[in-house]
């Protein structure tokens, strides 16, 4: 209720090298045409709401994601998104980045599949939007 | 012209005899080789470091193979010594090799570092059970500055023959020196996996530099100690805007290797498949370059065809980008009857609507305005880089795996391999349009020649005792030619080192960015198509 | 004196409301043609929209500046000497049609100096070149402003209107109404008023965002395309002339309306023209060269018409 404007319209930013990237813009398409809910990409991360956090993360990814994140304005959610986020990285298993940044961010939605389908990166979405 | 293109007809390439080439290496170069072998369509050549510039001058100079471009140099380390691959290729000769040569193994500095690759990689040694233990490539090398000035020496004597070797050297110095502007990875994919670092004067840029670091994954022998036939399950990643061909590759060298006969069906379908995983990629690819114009039309419609064939590739193989549909030997399933009557009827659908596309994009003065003239590449550079693919083509080369290499049943198809004339941003957009047609046309006459007749699904390898063996693969994939090299023993993996085109349009975008305007750079690295799955390996060192 | 109160409210009623609509209709309609639905989270397809999307500027934490303040207060200033109709003009002033164009361009260097604090802009929008462009449109647009003043032989727009009774001044003026029409496409261009996704790095400068200057800035662009709109219609369709048994303020809305959707349906059919070279040739070699006939027309006319009375 409090951010009962922001709720409407939304704005993403998507960090990442990965597969789930391409299913992310499948969303911008007239087929599942994401922003009839309110919700815009956007390029600069002073701009969004949203961080979604995708893909392989190397070690300079890591600094510049956390850059990122302190660039948002302060009503910020963060979004995980594919098994390499949410779980063990497939091509590192030992590297865990729920473990690893436990205490620096907090994510407040986890959407598994490798990668996932457009659908349920939107239903996640309107989820979050109901969190709002 | 789209029809025109459909219905013409192009002879086929002449056959090359790899045979008569391995022979001729044998007879130049006689005792300078350590091991010659032939696996497909390619040859592995092996040789000691002492002899490389023995080696290079015979390669270059002798007419018999005249090998003129180098594709790329990876290095990796091995069992017992540590080893770089250099892939060549012959335009007149039409035949490619692979060059491997032996460093011996390189003296651990003890007092010097571990980068934090190695520690991650030690982490995940103890993770591994006893028996798989065995299979790993224990660490000759470690990123020492000592070695890296051994590895940039080696290198300078490549590039007496090859200038392109300059490129792989380990220089962070260039980086700091480039330093006007500073372009940040961007979001959307192929634009993500570099910072660009550029030297400009008013609008034209002097030089530009593009830093891989941000693309340097925290993995290390991802495929070491796994067994090939797990490996396929992941594999597409390493490609993942057209994620059956790392697939193919791979079970194309495996099966070589293991003299695994092909039924004429199981091949069909693989082409098939690719094909609609080329119109795909060029699809989604002519979508970026509609939304870096602003032509929001022209994106969304894009989409729309896209979608559609991604559906078809769904109902296939399972999924959308990782399909994980190939196996050794075989397939994961056969295609029915009415599966293969959908995709007949969305084929003339998809035709009419990219023809239409192409019309609406093309044809209007404001977009081919912004495309003319702009990123050119001579012939000279594209064969000095080493380009292939598409960004090959359009500069005026016909040069093709799937027809210079007999890869899988290309040759009983007859389709036109379509080549531009300027090198210029306009020929790129209009060649992919072009693959388009001719990959319907491919699948249009692989509909028509599909058999009912049982297919294979996968073979058992327990247990087999497989002896140490390499083996080197290559598939033409959509941003050029994509090659696979494999050490196999028993059932495990014991290197994986892909070997990507998109590196060599990275350099090339490098000297074209030079002389262009600032405004024009997302414009050109976009219409280059790099593919930003392929930057993740370990193996580059620079 | 309260008379002039309750015209203020009335002026910044009906402005505030087509902000709304015209927003509304960007949204909707700029979605529709490309295949896409536009915001319809809410049942009753979207009514909502502009209001969400102001309130949500206003909603996140945000500075003040003077800049955008002054860029906010002249964006409304520009209509104060626009009438309306007969009766609601603001302030009576001869010569309003040239005061009118000065807010123009005191607007348009307030946009420039808002503009120039955004560090990436600079680089990949090429604003400073836009910026020069918007400028170098007013040369034709001031050329036909001259023929057509040569035609009334008056710079107060509502005699303008008065003496398009019989014949609207598109008839003698169609290449003039032409180009205006093309600077006001121009102009969408320039402002990027339907982008929606923007994935590449220059491509939401003062577009999308938070904060109470990015609303200015959105304002202020919809203000000026605006306010073309309405001297288009002021000066070549009659403004609220009587058409036939249709009342004048209906007609001065249609007439809006109908300019309006013509250039959110071109704007979105075309590629984005950020590329200066291809609109600087626009600008010098269809849009100067033609009003300078149209111009050089007008006088022979006007010179056959007064001094020799051939016509």
């Amino acid at each position: 209720m409090e951010y009962f404007f922001t709720k409407k319209k939304l704005n993403i930013f998507v960090t990442g090298i990965g597969c789930c990237k391409q299913e992310i813009i499948a969303t911008v398409g007239p087929i599942y045409d994401i922003s009839r809910f309110g919700v815009n990409f956007v390029s600069l991360p002073e701009d969004a709401d949203i961080l979604v956090i995708q893909g392989f993360i190397s070690s300079l990814g890591e600094k510049r994601l956390i850059t990122i994140f302190n660039s948002l304005k302060t009503p910020k959610w963060i979004i995980a998104v594919g098994k390499c986020v949410v779980d063990s990285s497939l091509l590192n298993k030992n590297y865990k980045f729920t473990d690893k940044f436990k205490n620096i961010l907090k994510i407040d939605y986890y959407l598994p599949g490798c990668p996932p389908r457009p659908e349920a990166f939107i239903f996640c979405l309107l989820k979050l939007q109901e969190l709002i | 012209m789209a029809k025109e293109l459909f219905q013409g007809i192009y002879s086929s390439h002449k056959i090359v005899f790899i045979e008569r080439i391995e022979k001729n290496l044998q007879f130049y170069l006689k005792d300078k080789i350590a091991n010659i072998k032939k696996s497909g369509q390619e040859i592995i050549l092996d040789i000691d470091i002492k002899n490389i510039d023995f080696v290079l001058s015979e390669l270059k100079n002798n007419p018999e193979f005249s090998v003129e471009i180098l594709n790329s140099i990876v290095f990796y380390p091995s069992k017992n010594a540590n080893f770089l691959l250099l892939s060549l290729a012959s335009m007149s000769n039409n035949f490619s090799l692979i060059l491997k040569i032996n460093l011996g193994v390189i003296e651990k500095n003890e007092d010097s570092e571990l980068l934090e690759n190695n520690k991650l990689f030690s982490d995940s040694l103890s993770s591994l059970s006893l028996k798989n233990k065995k299979y790993i490539n224990l660490l000759n090398y470690t990123k020492t500055e000592n070695f890296l000035i051994k590895y940039n020496e080696i290198i300078e004597e490549i590039s007496k023959y090859y200038k392109n070797a300059n490129n792989f050297k380990n220089n962070k110095i260039l980086r700091q020196s480039v330093n006007d502007l500073i372009i940040k990875s961007g979001v959307l994919d192929g634009l993500d996996f570099f910072d660009l670092y550029v030297q400009a004067e008013f609008d034209l840029i002097v030089k530009a530099y593009m830093d891989l670091t941000i693309a340097e994954i925290n993995s290390n022998d991802i495929f070491s100690a796994i067994k090939f036939t797990d490996l396929l399950t992941i594999i597409s990643r390493l490609d993942y805007s057209a994620g059956i061909f790392p697939e193919i590759c791979f079970c194309i060298g495996v099966e070589d290797v293991l003299q695994i006969k092909v039924s004429r069906k199981v091949s069909l379908i693989r082409m098939l498949i690719s094909e609609l995983f080329r119109i795909s990629n060029h699809i989604f690819y002519i979508a970026k370059i509609s939304k870096v114009l602003g032509a929001d039309l022209c994106f969304n419609k894009a989409l729309i065809e896209r979608e559609k064939v991604l559906r078809i590739i769904e109902l296939y193989t399972g999924s959308r980008i990782n399909p994980n549909f190939i196996r050794i030997g075989g397939l994961k399933e056969d295609l029915s009857d009415a599966k293969l009557l959908t995709l007949k009827k969305a084929l003339k659908e998809i035709m009419i609507n990219i023809d239409s596309l192409e019309t609406l994009l093309l044809d209007n003065s404001i977009i081919t305005a912004k495309l003319k003239n702009i990123g050119i590449i001579n012939k000279d550079v594209a064969v000095k880089y080493g380009l292939s693919g598409p960004n090959l083509r359009s500069c005026g080369i016909r040069y093709d795996v799937r027809k210079n290499r007999n890869l899988l049943l290309y040759k009983d198809i007859s389709f036109l391999i379509p080549v531009g004339k300027y090198g210029d941003c306009l020929d790129r957009v209009q060649i992919r349009f072009n693959e388009i047609y001719q990959s319907i046309k491919i699948i249009e006459q692989i509909l028509n020649q599909i058999t009912d007749e049982p297919v294979k699904k996968y073979l058992r390898f327990d247990g087999v005792n497989i002896p140490r063996i390499e083996t080197v693969a290559s598939v033409e994939c959509p941003h050029g030619a994509y090659k696979i090299f494999l050490e196999l023993e028993d059932e495990y993996i014991l290197n994986l080192v892909p070997i990507t085109p998109s590196i060599n349009s990275l350099f090339c975008a490098q000297e074209i960015l030079q002389g262009s305007k600032v405004e024009d750079i997302i414009l050109i690295i976009a219409s280059l198509d790099l593919s930003s799955s392929e930057f993740f390996q370990r193996f580059y060192l620079w | 004196m309260v008379s002039i109160f309750l015209k203020v409210i009335y002026v910044f009623l009906i402005v505030g409301i087509n902000l709304y609509v015209g927003s509304y209709f960007v949204n909707k309609i700029a979605g529709r043609t490309v295949y896409k639905r536009g915001y319809t989270a809410i049942k009753d397809g979207g009514v909502s929209y502009p209001a969400f999307k102001i309130f949500k500027y206003l909603e996140k934490d945000s500075k003040v500046g003077l800049w955008d303040f002054l860029l906010l207060l002249f964006s409304f200033f520009i209509w104060v000497f626009i009438p309306f109709s007969n009766v609601l003009i603001l302030i009576r002033f001869d010569n309003d049609l040239i005061i009118s164009l000065l807010f123009l361009m005191i607007l348009f260097f307030l946009f420039v100096i808002n503009n120039s604090k955004s560090k990436y802009s600079l680089i990949f929008n090429n604003i400073s070149r836009n910026v020069v462009m918007m400028f170098s449109f007013l040369i034709p647009l001031f050329l036909n402003i001259a023929s057509l003043v040569l035609i009334n032989r008056t710079l107060a727009l509502k005699e303008i209107i008065g003496l398009q009774y019989r014949n609207w001044n598109i008839i003698y003026q169609p290449l003039g109404f032409l180009i205006f029409l093309c600077i006001i496409f121009l102009q969408v261009k320039i402002f990027g008023l339907t982008k929606t996704d923007k994935l590449f790095y220059g491509d939401n400068w003062g577009i999308e965002g938070n904060g109470f200057a990015k609303l200015a800035l959105r304002i202020a662009n919809y203000n000026i395309v605006f306010f073309l709109i309405v001297l288009t219609v002021i000066l070549y369709l009659a403004g609220w002339q009587n058409f036939y048994f249709i009342n004048g303020n209906i007609m001065f809305l249609l007439k809006f309306y109908i300019i309006f959707f013509i250039i959110l349906l071109i704007d979105k059919a075309t590629p984005a023209i950020n590329y200066y070279k291809y609109l600087t040739a626009i600008n010098l070699k269809f849009l100067t060269p033609i009003s300078v006939v149209n111009f050089i027309i007008t006088i022979v006319f006007f010179m056959l018409r007064n001094v020799y009375s051939l016509i």
